[in-house]
């Protein structure tokens, strides 16, 4: 295709900007909503553990979903750079 | 493994009853009074109940769908693994996060091929996918494998009189019984479900990634004005996706318009354990709430003199 239109770019879409955060959490921390204090007492007053059994408890699962993303280069595809957490675009 | 199931994921088997349960990103973090009501009450009826670990959002399907489908399968695929590897089924509160898992589940079964391209990715953390489990909405284990009549013999009414907010993906099944279940389930444990005009209509999420204005005003407050004419004690959800609207959407419109919505927004579970006589200090029932629940606590109190 290239050879018979070799003007041709492909269109770079970027990401929502409502998703585009959302999008940095889910690679970084493997969910939607960060964990800290405030939720970690009241946790606590619930009769839970501070710590949820999800990837906040287990950070290797992040660091699974950023492996999974690359394997699929979604972070390309979106204009994601994992390493540094910035779109460009 | 395929003919443990049926077309519409009946239980097929009914002394499988393991399941590891799917927080999801919103339960765990705003909602510990629904994840502490579940895991405290479910066992008490029955129901072997263990935390599904290592979870991660279920993803969105809504929005992977639409710009990679391999995302939705292998994110979902990854979730399901872990509780496949402990040999149990899934169970989720969250309607979206049952829909994109129960989904997913259904189509990998379906298709060997995409099972494979999935596990080809997957196999970049060292895990696999078999397929071979079954994704469960709360709703159904409730309904279908410990029973209304079980659960009305073995507790008392909460004397309130409530509203019901499904939630749109509660209508994943064309029979509607999800629906049926959370309403029956409901009347159950309470004097009075309360029907309204805007029962069925959406809390307003998926627009609030176009159009935050809109999901604001015309979804989340039209609900809210349609339920504070109702004069009732509680709006009962079960999905962590639609509390997280209706928790959003009650700090903005108090922002922006002071506009105040004192009803309380409680999960389906806080009632079941209200009903068998757990204390709502055992399960966290009075913090992180859009509303104070004091009235329906006293009442419950009251009743239990």
């Amino acid at each position: 295709m290239s050879d018979i239109f070799p003007w041709r770019r492909q269109v770079k879409v970027p990401v929502p900007t409502t998703v585009k955060t959302q999008l940095i959490r889910h690679f970084s921390i493997g969910l939607l909503y960060p964990l800290n204090e405030e939720v970690m007492e009241y946790r606590r007053r619930s009769g839970l553990n501070p710590v949820p059994p999800t990837a906040h408890g287990y950070p290797e699962a992040a660091a699974d979903i950023q492996t999974l993303i690359k394997a699929m280069k979604v972070d390309k595809k979106i204009g994601l750079d994992l390493d540094t957490m910035e779109y460009q675009y | 493994m395929a003919d443990q199931y049926n077309s519409t994921e009946t239980l097929t088997n009914p002394e499988k009853t393991r399941y590891s349960f799917f927080l999801g990103c919103v339960m765990p973090i705003k909602m510990p009074w629904a994840e502490s009501a579940i895991m405290q009450t479910l066992p008490k009826f029955g129901v072997d109940l263990e935390y599904l670990k290592k979870a991660t959002c279920c993803p969105r399907a809504g929005v992977w769908k639409s710009v990679d489908e391999r995302v939705w399968l292998t994110l979902a695929s990854y979730n399901l693994l872990q509780a496949e590897g402990d040999g149990r089924d899934v169970m989720a509160s969250c309607n979206g996060c049952y829909v994109t898992l129960y989904e997913a589940n259904k189509l990998l079964r379906e298709n060997p091929e995409k099972l494979k391209e999935i596990n080809g990715y997957l196999a970049e953390t060292h895990t696999h996918y078999n397929a071979s489990i079954r994704v469960r909405h709360l709703l159904e284990v409730l309904y279908e494998e410990v029973g209304v009549d079980r659960i009305k013999g073995e507790s008392r009414k909460v004397p309130i009189r409530v509203a019901l907010h499904p939630g749109c993906h509660m209508r994943i099944f064309e029979d509607g019984r999800l629906v049926r279940y959370f309403s029956e389930l409901t009347c159950a444990l309470v004097d009075e479900v309360v029907p309204y005009e805007d029962e069925q209509m959406c809390c307003g999420l998926q627009a609030n990634l176009a159009d935050r204005q809109f999901a604001t005003y015309e979804r989340a407050k039209k609900k809210f004005d349609a339920l504070k004419a109702l004069n009732i004690d509680a709006l009962v959800i079960v999905c962590s996706g639609c509390y997280d609207q209706f928790e959003r959407a009650v700090q903005i419109l108090k922002k922006e318009i002071g506009y105040e919505f004192d009803l309380p927004i409680i999960h389906l579970a806080e009632l079941l354990a209200l009903s068998i006589g757990t204390s709502p200090d055992e399960f966290g029932m009075r913090y992180l709430r859009t509303a104070p629940v004091d009235s329906i606590i006293a009442k419950w109190e009251s009743d239990r003199r």
